[in-house]
């Protein structure tokens, strides 16, 4: 029996953005690997795979009192199940229905123990449609945050659109979601290891937040809902009073809070800190050591109604006094 | 002569403690999904992720599985079934039943089959598909389907005079009158997802393990309702003394054992025994007769307890892999455990167990 855990990627766009071509690419050109595939609508396009279990989108609240902290019950049951068989799979792709929120999928990964024990949350995979992105996005809000939850992103149909259209929908998908990585693609032809294998939610890969990202100037819009917010400071933090901070944030906020990332310099530590969170969810665990002279804490929100001033002046009042 | 020395005795028979014999299988690769005792074949029977059904005989030579049968699919859940064999729910091909090595089918299924459950005194069967329950006679015949559920049925238990069968879902529990198909069922509500139920057997208590890491009970009598929480990891079994008094759970580093008595759990903390380092109980079951409870550990850990003097003897040392399953022949003489390596254990109780 394999003790290596299984990756899974979500597939998430809205119906027609091209997910179920990205998905029979995936099955058909990893010749010799074993998918299982989980899908919510079977679309007009048959899925070319011999396991397809299709789920029934049961979200179910927890009882910690917080909101917004959904799993998917059928999920827990497919995956557990799926996981008994002898069968070695080589990843598990979980295709979501056009309308539906990431959140409830991700949190099921970081929330159900049977879960965390046999797969991997590998990364959210969002194909984006650049004909009707523009139009569609204002009015949808599922289609904002499956663009602010991806790790990937497929902006796909590019042929169908002029250079001016394409260059607008990337600017919106940057005022939504800085972090993710766009890849511009005809038929969902993106090059599949850009896609597969990222390991987007392994803490020990956090270090890869794209640093070039993190000290862009923030010429973003701010007209849009959600928007990607990175803080910076070279001062080490007081553990005691990020800890306060943080924790009072997510608390507050997380309803907002898409998604978050950080790695941080502990005043007095010589390991990174590295966590990550979906919602209220959190996950953290020491990093590597810190080679560098010099060290910088770097923390990432993607959320709605965000105020960049002030979470920055919250996050630098929690450095140790200069 | 002493208990030890009686051991050694028996061929194949590994000591690991005075009171315990164990006998033990490799390791075969399959996940396992239940273990049951066919007490009557002198065997036990075990069912796997790929669809196979292997028979362990309870003798203290045992060395390995026999194979016995396939389903099509995998073999989600089972319960020994009224007149002896077993009763098995599989993820798309229904529910079908074991008799020797022969398979036959009960019936179809929409979806698949999470829960089951038999009531031997009333000759019913249950099975939930999706989120609709069913409960059959001994002829297959439907004396109840009912409707669609809020969510997924995950959990079934009959009341102990089988009048009523309980299934747990997202949002709590709905209890069924068995013998009326046009009745509402009774709404037992409690935010959260339930995956686990199981009734008292003195009628008392209707109790949940739920997706949050604790427990919820009813008292069927007023409906009134308490939570038992604090648990560190998800609770899969919950099983209950003969007696109705105690109410073990797993999900603690501990067996977690609840008294009900009287008043009920409210205010009283659970009897623990069985710590062990860096595991955490994943099944627990009760003995058929006395205050003894099983233990199987995320370690491969399975220790036999005493509820009231909170004390435990090792019967099958650390594999390395999570039990998945644990069972008790009727007479109490024997249990067996499968950990998710799919290895077993058949362990022999010897009078100094029992005493």
């Amino acid at each position: 029996m394999s003790e290596k855990k299984v990756p899974a990627t979500i597939l998430t766009g809205y119906l027609g953005a091209g997910k179920t071509t990205l998905l029979n690419r995936i099955l058909s050109e990893q010749h010799g690997k074993k998918y299982a595939v989980i899908v919510n609508e079977f679309g007009e396009e048959g899925i070319d795979n011999e396991l397809v279990v299709d789920a029934d989108e049961e979200i179910f609240e927890m009882n910690n009192g917080c909101i917004c902290c959904t799993v998917r019950g059928d999920l827990i049951r497919i995956i557990s199940t799926l996981m008994k068989r002898a069968d070695d799979f080589d990843g598990l792709i979980i295709e979501t229905t056009g309308l539906a929120d990431p959140a409830p999928v991700v949190q099921t990964f970081f929330v159900d123990e049977d879960v965390q024990q046999k797969v991997d949350l590998d990364a959210v995979v969002t194909v984006v449609d650049a004909r009707h992105f523009l139009d569609a996005v204002d009015d949808a809000h599922e289609l904002a945050e499956q663009v602010a939850f991806a790790d990937t992103i497929l902006l796909n149909k590019t042929d169908l659109v002029d250079a001016d259209t394409l260059a607008a929908v990337r600017r919106r998908i940057a005022s939504l979601n800085r972090f993710a990585k766009v890849m511009e693609t005809v038929h969902s032809a993106a090059p599949l290891d850009q896609v597969l294998h990222k390991r987007a939610f392994d803490l020990s890969r956090i270090l890869e937040i794209e640093p070039g990202l993190l000290t862009e100037e923030d010429d973003h819009e701010h007209d849009a809902n959600i928007i990607s917010v990175s803080l910076t400071t070279d001062r080490p933090l007081e553990p005691q009073k990020f800890s306060e901070w943080i924790r009072g944030f997510i608390m507050e906020r997380g309803v907002d809070v898409l998604r978050t990332k950080g790695i941080l310099n502990l005043f007095g530590q010589d390991n990174r800190y590295v966590f990550q969170g979906v919602h209220m969810v959190m996950d953290s665990a020491w990093g590597a050591p810190w080679a560098e002279t010099r060290r910088s804490s770097k923390l990432v929100f993607i959320g709605r109604n965000l105020d960049q001033a002030e979470l920055d002046a919250s996050f630098q009042a929690c450095t140790v006094a200069a | 002569m002493t208990a030890a020395a009686e051991d050694t005795a028996d061929a194949g028979v590994r000591v690991v403690s005075p009171s315990v014999g164990l006998a033990e299988t490799p390791a075969v690769g399959v996940h396992p999904t239940f273990a049951l005792v066919e007490a009557a074949r002198n065997r036990a029977v075990v069912g796997f992720g790929d669809g196979s059904l292997r028979a362990l005989p309870l003798t203290p030579e045992t060395t390995g599985y026999a194979g016995l049968a396939a389903v099509d699919g995998v073999p989600l859940v089972a319960a020994r079934d009224l007149d002896g064999g077993l009763l098995i729910g599989t993820d798309g091909a229904g529910l079908v039943a074991l008799r020797g090595e022969a398979l036959a089918p009960v019936a179809a299924a929409e979806g698949w089959i999470n829960a089951l459950a038999v009531h031997p005194g009333a000759g019913l069967r249950a099975f939930a598909a999706d989120r609709r329950v069913t409960v059959l006679d001994g002829t297959g015949q439907a004396r109840l389907t009912t409707g669609e559920h809020d969510s997924t049925v995950a959990g079934l238990a009959f009341s102990p005079d089988g009048a009523w069968i309980a299934a747990a879902h997202y949002g709590g529990v709905l209890v069924w009158a068995t013998d009326d198909p046009r009745a509402a069922p009774v709404r037992l509500d409690w935010h959260g997802s339930h995956t686990v139920v199981s009734w008292s057997p003195d009628g008392r208590f209707i109790v949940t393990a739920m997706q949050d890491k604790e427990m919820h009970a009813w008292r069927w009598q007023d409906r009134k309702s308490l939570r038992m929480s604090g648990y560190p990891s998800k609770i899969r079994a919950l099983s209950w003394t003969a007696d109705g008094r105690y109410l073990a759970a797993s999900g603690a580093d501990t067996v977690t054992s609840w008294d009900c008595s009287g008043q009920g759990p409210m205010g009283r903390a659970p009897l623990e025994f069985g710590y062990v380092y860096n595991g955490t109980v994943r099944q627990v079951a009760a003995h058929p007769e006395r205050l003894l409870v099983a233990g199987g550990y995320s370690d491969g850990t399975i220790l036999i307890g005493r509820i009231e003097q909170e004390t435990a003897v090792i019967a099958r040392p650390s594999s390395g892999a999570p039990v998945v399953a644990l069972d008790w022949s009727p007479d109490g003489r024997r249990l067996v455990g499968v950990d998710e390596a799919g290895a077993a254990a058949v362990m022999h109780l010897r009078d100094a167990a029992l005493a």
